[in-house]
């Protein structure tokens, strides 16, 4: 009788230390898990990001973005025009200022032509949409993205730079108490190693992206599907 | 010594089995817990977070089982890959009627570049021809030709962002108007912790707060807040960086060469350096300013006192109700009044203080029927009460615009108050509009800087309100 439990006891020894063993295992590994959790924000998306790439993750988050058009004003410097790609073309270069609504993860290429002291030169910036406002019925049209191409900027693009801007909504909480001035929208310079989208993620919540450089189509009349990043459908509004 | 005692002795020394899984448990439960991003807040009643706040952080990975073509269909790269997108979900487009206006799509004789008028439902343009959708409970592979959205991310049917009653989208359990950073707030207590010392010092009074404080005969000073008002008014700004071509090639070349020499040469002809933006510590400056700038203690020293400034008695359109001439709230304006106000509701006939008595409801007598009991309610001595309300001339404001702001309080209680004060800290993006300030009543009127650039207006009503009297007061303020 003591022989049986004496075996008992040996076989129990080892599944006790194997008990104490797993415990343990369960206790590092789970530490681990724990002290690696990021304390801050991880950053999956990044301003290097091809186009498009994250409007279309904003649209993967559901709500009313899918389909919706967004409206943006294209403010151009005094002087100079701006137009939207429409079927395969863009339009006659009317104004300075253009507004037109645009699908949340798709490119819109703008032409921007006749530029103050730059005439006969163009530029071709893209516009991103990667977050939609949400306004009362009927004021959609009032309150678009303002996005602002100033003669500096336009001039940096024809000089080969690139020029990126993240547009986004300031936090009333942490709004500057300064007004604006006229059509300017103000704006942060960040250094050349540094994310804007991350930067303006921390201000507020980022709504759109310009970018802005020296690329021209081949064949300005034919500027070709690929230039015109398919040229998405855009919705037009009446001037208030 | 028997077996059994061998046997306890030899359990003594080892922890009981209930104890280990006890501690196993517990372990797994602590540690297992996700931790949350700083910038991160979660509503208070434990609702899902707003998913504008929630840019950054990683997306929800669309499960194959649920949404297949999402799954597999890469993201658009470009023009090409949008193409490909716009081909992958034909499959689902034909099952339904409203076509993606995600992508273009391809017409039977080849693709040709579109436009909304083309190739696309009609748009939007008028509110009244948007569709209306319907919240479903299930979550579909594709929505009436739109892309699939895996489940988790599923909070509607895809449309235009406006409920059947014209109503913005929100998600669902969050308060509204949302999202909070496209309004403007003035109005209420925030914290409900406003409060005034001894000293007449009021305490607690957070940004956006408007609230009325008297003092009582028997040597109280209650507090009263306001409603709420809401005003749609975005702002914007932009972040910008500027790279050069020329910069990126000279990184490359270091790092293939790695030869010290090219390095130095490269630094002395990128034009990197010349980028470098001395303003950008205006960003930081900015965002820690409105806390940093002003010294708390200044305002008590600024006071400005204006001298009793002419009123206006005709009314405005937007202040032309019951509620204002009379401080009488009349339910047939309630539709009306809901516009000018958020909190409007409030002031319905059962939560109105002149149908109320002692927290129980007055009879109310029909044509219909007659009073089968009569009851008498004898009001103590003593009750005080403060109406106050506040209204908007605009629901919707850009920046450069000029909203005019009424409030109007009442004496609702059976006791005359004294000191009557009437405080608006106005936040960040209203600036009050200088001598634009009227009180129907004589009051004293004071301006002071707040902590955020903007200012606190304060009305102090010379002579005590007698029971059923009431005032207005009027000023206007810019959106910056």
């Amino acid at each position: 009788m003591l022989d049986l439990r004496e075996n008992q006891r040996l076989i129990k020894r080892p599944c006790r230390l194997l008990q104490s063993a797993a415990t343990l295992g369960v206790w590092l590994v789970l530490t681990a898990v724990a002290w690696c959790q990021p304390g801050n924000v991880h950053y999956r998306h990044n301003i290097e990001m091809p186009p498009g790439a994250i409007g279309q993750g904003q649209l993967l988050r559901g709500g009313p973005r899918p389909g919706y058009f967004q409206p943006v004003e294209v403010r151009a410097p005094k002087g100079a025009t701006a137009s939207f790609a429409v079927d395969g073309n863009f339009g006659r270069p009317e104004s300075d200022t253009v507004v037109g609504g645009m699908l949340i993860g798709q490119i819109y290429r703008v032409r921007v032509t006749q530029i103050p002291q730059n005439e006969g030169l163009e530029v071709y910036p893209t516009i991103e949409v990667i977050d939609r406002l949400y306004p009362p019925a009927g004021q959609k049209a009032r309150f678009p993205i303002p996005i602002e191409l100033t003669l500096e900027e336009l001039e940096m693009a024809l000089d080969g730079r690139m020029v990126t801007r993240v547009i986004y909504l300031e936090d009333p909480d942490r709004a500057l108490p300064r007004p604006e001035h006229g059509r300017s929208i103000r704006y942060f310079d960040v250094q050349a190693d540094r994310d804007p989208l991350q930067v303006a993620d921390e201000l507020g919540r980022p709504v759109a992206i310009l970018r802005m450089g020296s690329r021209a189509p081949v064949d300005v009349a034919q500027p070709g599907n690929n230039f015109l990043f398919g040229c998405p459908p855009i919705e037009f509004y009446r001037q208030p | 010594m028997t077996d059994d005692m061998q046997q306890d002795g030899r359990n003594m020394h080892i922890m009981p089995r209930w104890w280990r899984w006890f501690v196993v448990s517990a372990a797994t439960v602590a540690l297992s817990a996700c931790q949350m991003p700083d910038n991160v807040e979660l509503p208070i009643d434990g609702s899902q977070p707003d998913a504008s706040v929630l840019v950054e952080q990683p997306v929800v990975e669309s499960p194959t089982e649920a949404a297949p073509d999402a799954a597999d269909s890469p993201l658009p790269l470009g023009g090409s890959d949008a193409v490909a997108a716009g081909e992958g979900s034909e499959e689902t487009e034909n099952d339904h009627d409203q076509p993606s206006p995600l992508v273009p799509r391809d017409p039977p004789g080849g693709r040709v570049n579109s436009n909304i008028e083309a190739e696309l439902p009609p748009a939007p343009t008028n509110f009244d021809d948007c569709p209306s959708y319907e919240m479903t409970d299930t979550c579909p592979s594709t929505l009436g030709g739109y892309p699939a959205l895996p489940p988790s991310a599923f909070t509607g049917r895809p449309g235009d962002g406006y409920t059947d009653g014209r109503i913005p989208w929100a998600p669902p359990n969050i308060r509204r108007p949302w999202p909070r950073d496209e309004y403007l707030h003035d109005g209420g207590d925030h914290d409900n912790n406003v409060h005034v010392l001894p000293n007449w010092d009021v305490r607690g009074l957070d940004i956006e707060d408007t609230v009325v404080h008297f003092d009582t005969l028997d040597g109280r000073t209650l507090v009263e807040p306001s409603n709420r008002v809401d005003i749609y008014a975005p702002r914007f700004a932009s972040v910008r960086r500027i790279s050069g071509i020329v910069a990126h090639e000279g990184w490359s070349w270091s790092g293939r060469l790695d030869q010290p020499v090219h390095l130095a040469d490269n630094n002395e002809t990128t034009p990197v350096t010349a980028m470098h933006q001395p303003r950008q510590l205006n960003a930081q400056i900015g965002r820690k300013g409105p806390t940093t700038y002003f010294d708390p203690t200044i305002p008590r020293v600024a006071n400005n006192e204006q001298g009793p400034a002419g009123f206006d008695g005709s009314l405005e359109w937007f202040e032309n109700f019951q509620i204002v001439r009379t401080g009488e709230f009349d339910e047939a304006e309630k539709a009306r009044l809901k516009i000018r106000i958020d909190a409007a509701s409030a002031w319905t006939t059962k939560d109105s203080v002149s149908v109320f008595m002692e927290d129980r409801l007055a009879a109310i007598d029909t044509a219909d029927s007659r009073p089968q009991e009569t009851v008498k309610y004898v009001l103590p001595p003593g009750k005080q009460q403060v109406q106050i309300v506040k209204l908007a001339s605009k629901k919707y404001a850009k920046p450069g615009e000029i909203i005019d702001f009424t409030i109007r309080f009442d004496n609702r209680g059976n006791q005359v108050i004294g000191n009557v004060t009437i405080l608006d800290n106005l936040t960040a993006r209203l600036e009050y509009v200088e001598d634009s300030a009227q009180c129907s009543l004589e009051a004293d009127f004071f301006l002071q800087e707040n902590d955020r650039g903007s200012h606190v207006l304060r009305w102090e009503v010379i002579d005590p309100l007698d029971v059923g009297d009431g005032g207005i007061i009027r000023f206007k303020c810019r959106v910056r």
